[in-house]
């Protein structure tokens, strides 16, 4: 689920980061010194990624640390596969972040 | 180990992409909900609350918005582009007044702050005489079309005046008096001050004396002219001027420092220190007058009183003073 195909999820997250460049730029780029948007595109995408990244790490480990509880309470002995839940967590996390970034720079 | 293919009819390649369009869908949803909310004339009041509070930055966000959103008047492009330049943007400046002067080119204002942008965005060392000259037709065009903007005419002279061509300048500001302008001192003023950068005090005293007789009131003339009688070391007649500054205003610090300055540089330390307390009755966290009275006590060996106001005045940021105080403590 979720963009199994790594490089086509960045593409798109890309994309969005453009369009959420020219909204947040509305409102950041009335300050003399912040009127390059490629910038403020690089710090967009830059603040996506790694926000989401130690969201999906920590909502991860809180995940497994429950998983693990029910396993032992049910005696489950499927294995999780970390590194997909990771990647879950992480793709949900960035379209939160960039919901939450376009809500703030369309809010007057 | 055998490569994965990249197939368009993968089911987790569709239901992705079906998830993006959707979250795309919901994003354009609530963006229209939300403009759907604002009212034009609801952003305007908060623009001109922001604007006249000079809480530029939010000025200019909502000023912005508004002309975004179709509500065009003069009155928003003006004030749009004096909060831009207020927060230095003189860029966004620039841009909302050639917007303004294609659909308004009689306005005196905008020909005026497209002047002030431009000369402004410049550094000192661009301003020569090619950039200078578009800027310059600016400023004449808003004279011409209205005589009496005196901004025009002050922005004229002072660009003449930072290239230090200070004929052109008092040219400029003579020609704003012959156009009957309000606050006429000022301008006597300004061509008194050209006098005062060539060291021409006598003629500088003459028109800061004319401003005088415009205006009894204008105390920056009064302490020009003392000014200068102290270059001139004429300390009895700069003492008359502050005088007379301190009978029009009792409330004003400067004519205070600046007579303790006379007897501080007379050696006078005793006098220079009453004239310094009456000033620090006024504002006793004045980082000057505290310095210059902490400079009396060192000169009259009263070191713990020295030490006390050098403190201060090094608190209060002067570099002078903890200079003063790093020389003390070595030498103790």
């Amino acid at each position: 689920m979720f963009y199994n195909n790594k490089i086509l999820f960045f593409i798109i997250l890309f994309l969005m980061s453009t369009v959420l460049q020219y909204f947040v730029g509305q409102q950041v780029s009335l300050l003399p010194y912040i009127d390059n948007h490629f910038f403020l595109l690089i710090i967009l995408l830059f603040m996506i990624i790694t926000v989401s990244f130690l969201s999906a790490v920590c909502a991860f480990i809180v995940f497994y640390i429950f998983y693990k509880l029910i396993s032992v309470l049910f005696k489950i002995k499927k294995d999780l596969n970390k590194c997909f839940c990771v990647w879950l967590f992480f793709t949900v996390f960035s379209y939160i972040s960039i919901f939450f970034i376009f809500y703030k720079s369309i809010s007057y | 180990m055998t490569k994965k293919k990249f197939c368009i009819f993968n089911i987790n390649l569709c239901i992705s992409i079906i998830i993006t369009l959707l979250f795309f869908v919901f994003c354009v949803f609530f963006y229209s909900l939300k403009t759907k909310e604002y009212s034009p004339d609801a952003f305007e009041n908060k623009a001109d609350y922001f604007f006249y509070n000079e809480e530029y930055l939010n000025a200019l966000k909502y000023y912005k918005k508004i002309i975004n959103m179709g509500k065009i008047s003069n009155k928003n492009y003006i004030n749009l582009a004096i909060s831009a330049i207020k927060i230095e943007n003189y860029k966004m400046a620039i841009k909302y007044l050639k917007l303004l002067l294609k659909n308004r080119d009689d306005l005196p204002e905008s020909y005026y702050l497209l002047a002030y942008a431009n000369y402004y965005q410049l550094n000192k060392e661009e301003r020569n005489e090619n950039n200078i000259k578009s800027i310059i037709d600016y400023l004449q065009k808003s004279i011409e079309l209205n005589e009496r903007y005196k901004l025009a005419y002050s922005l004229l002279g002072k660009i003449y005046e930072d290239s230090e061509q200070y004929e052109h300048a008092r040219t400029w500001y003579r020609k704003a008096l012959f156009s009957d302008i309000e606050n006429a001192e000022e301008f006597y003023g300004f061509i008194a001050n050209t006098y005062f950068k060539e060291l021409r005090f006598d003629d500088a005293i003459k028109y800061y004396k004319k401003a005088i007789d415009k205006n009894k009131n204008y105390i920056a003339a009064y302490c020009s002219i003392a000014d200068i009688y102290t270059l001139q070391k004429d300390y009895d007649k700069a003492e008359k001027m502050y005088k007379q500054v301190i009978n029009k205003d009792k409330e004003y610090i400067l004519p205070y420092y600046k007579t303790g300055n006379l007897y501080y540089e007379q050696g006078n330390y005793t006098e220079a220190i009453k004239w310094y307390e009456q000033a620090l009755e006024i504002n006793k966290d004045n980082e000057s007058v505290n310095y210059y009275m902490g400079m009396c006590y060192k000169k009259i060996n009263d070191l713990s009183q020295a030490l006390k106001y050098l403190k201060i005045a090094a608190y209060c940021g002067s570099d002078e003073a903890v200079d003063e105080l790093r020389t003390m403590l070595e030498l103790f």
